[in-house]
């Protein structure tokens, strides 16, 4: 009988500590998209992408943006945009930012875009705001300013009516040289020539067909930190067929 | 708690007397139903930061286990018991990303005496019949348990954990009617209906801001109960 106590002492025991009321669940099954990426597109306004460089390339200061489309069923709770060291923050699906050719020296750079997003359907964790989709994409750009300059050329035209546009460069910039480039502008067109020599000094334009334009010379270093410059710009009327009065070379 | 100590010692005393016929020991399962009103309307009223939040458990009635150890003497029984129930409820959502969910665990232990009265004896071939009333009384030890959870599965540090735990005492009266069925002259089923008044309940109170600053457990509601009495002759 004594055992017989104990097991029933031993039992009740067991009873009392497995009888505990178990709870319910308010489970809800949102369904979980299946995406492999949050963005579809990125693209970015005031500078393009150059498909034999393989990146983008900025030349000018100005306004500028990054505007993300994404896939259906996520919203963009913000979205960061890096340059270099510089970032900028936005917390929709545009970004707008400013290019100061002046604070970001000429190079390579990775321009980035991380974007931080939910989904609209109600989640806890979405309720909460601790929903996190992050994703983030990656681009080479490259900063290319240039110089501009005020310098009037000096120019003339020969016995064909082809313009020819002189240009004076210091000796010692020889060493870091890399090329020219002669552009010429003429109804928001622009033709751009290049000459590697250093002693080339003037240029004949034979295409030149008498409707006037704007030619301007830069200068380009094998360093690319180093900010090509303009060497000045030489101005021609359609009228004009001789040369520049102010810097008509000597005869 | 000396009320019961008292009443074991006048039971024993009651043994050595000789008046005792035979020591009870008594296991009995049951189902009881709650009150719980005050523990509702917090649950009701539980601030969530999750919108799609719905009360899943609303302090149902539950398992009940009892002890008995009793003396029965001609058509008089009364003992000591001990019973134990538990319910709960909780108000929550869970999803693919993690949950947020407030629960409330009570648990009550009832320590007390009972007395109960037999009102025939009918034996039938070897087996005996017997329909009886009984008084049950004493105190209710509440312990109740707060947890309030929020978890991200994303990000674990975003979420939370807070805990509290409460405790207080009841004061009840519990009528029953029940029937004995004597299998053998060791061990009897037992089957009892009952009402349990929690006449007397202690406010519990918390410091917790979101919390109400008082409330009481109420363990009102019936029982039903079935189990096996062993009997210990005492006299030959």
């Amino acid at each position: 009988m004594n055992k017989s106590v104990v097991y029933l002492f031993v039992s009740v025991l067991f009873l009392f500590t497995s009888c505990e009321y178990r709870l319910g669940e308010n489970f809800v099954d949102l369904g979980r998209l299946q995406v492999d990426s949050v963005l579809t597109d990125v693209q970015f306004y005031g500078f393009a992408y150059h498909q034999d460089e393989k990146a983008y390339v900025a030349e000018n200061s100005g306004a500028a943006s990054c505007e993300l489309f994404i896939s259906a069923g996520f919203e963009v709770e913000r979205m960061i945009v890096r340059l270099g060291e510089m970032e900028w923050e936005s917390t929709g699906k545009r970004c707008d930012f400013m290019l100061d050719m002046d604070r970001i020296p000429n190079g390579s750079y990775e321009l980035s875009c991380e974007v931080f997003a939910r989904m609209n359907n109600g989640t806890v964790a979405g309720q909460v705001g601790a929903e996190q989709y992050v994703e983030k994409r990656s681009w080479p750009l490259k900063i290319n300013a240039r110089t501009g300059s005020d310098k009037n050329l000096r120019y003339r035209m020969d016995e064909n009516g082809h313009p020819e546009i002189f240009w004076d460069v210091d000796e010692s910039l020889r060493d870091g040289f890399d090329h020219f480039t002669i552009e010429y502008s003429y109804d928001n067109v622009v033709y751009i020539r290049r000459s590697n020599r250093f002693d080339q000094r003037s240029f004949v334009d034979e295409t030149y067909a008498g409707a006037g334009g704007t030619y301007e010379v830069y200068i380009y270093f094998k360093d690319e930190t180093i900010r090509p410059y303009s060497l000045g710009k030489a101005v021609l009327d359609v009228s004009d067929n001789t040369s520049n009065p102010e810097n008509n070379p000597k005869k | 708690m000396k009320r019961t100590i008292l009443f074991i010692c006048l039971m024993l005393a009651f043994v050595r007397t000789g008046q005792a016929q035979s020591l009870t020991i008594e296991y009995n399962i049951g189902h009881g139903t709650y009150q719980m009103s005050d523990m509702k309307d917090i649950l009701k009223n539980q601030m969530l930061p999750v919108t799609n939040a719905l009360v899943t458990d609303e302090f149902p009635g539950y398992v009940t286990q009892d002890t008995r150890v009793g003396i029965e003497w001609r058509r008089h029984h009364a003992g000591a018991l001990f019973n134990y129930m538990n319910t709960a409820g909780k108000k929550g959502v869970t999803d693919y990303s993690g949950s947020c969910n407030y629960e409330l665990r009570n648990k009550g232990y009832k320590l007390g005496a009972f007395y109960r009265f037999r009102l025939v004896k009918e034996e039938i071939s070897i087996f005996t019949f017997e329909p009886y009333v009984q008084l049950s009384t004493g105190v209710v030890l509440n312990r109740v348990h707060e947890s309030n959870r929020l978890f991200v599965e994303s990000d674990p540090a975003a979420g939370y954990e807070e805990e509290d735990r409460f405790s207080g005492k009841n004061f009840f009266v519990e009528p029953a009617f029940g029937i004995k069925f004597g299998l053998c002259r060791h061990v009897a089923l037992n089957v009892n209906i009952a009402y349990e008044w929690d006449a007397v309940k202690q406010k519990h109170s918390s410091g917790h801001t979101e919390f109400p600053s008082d409330f009481k457990v109420d363990w009102s509601g019936y029982r039903a109960q079935a189990g096996l009495i062993f009997y210990l002759n005492l006299k030959k």
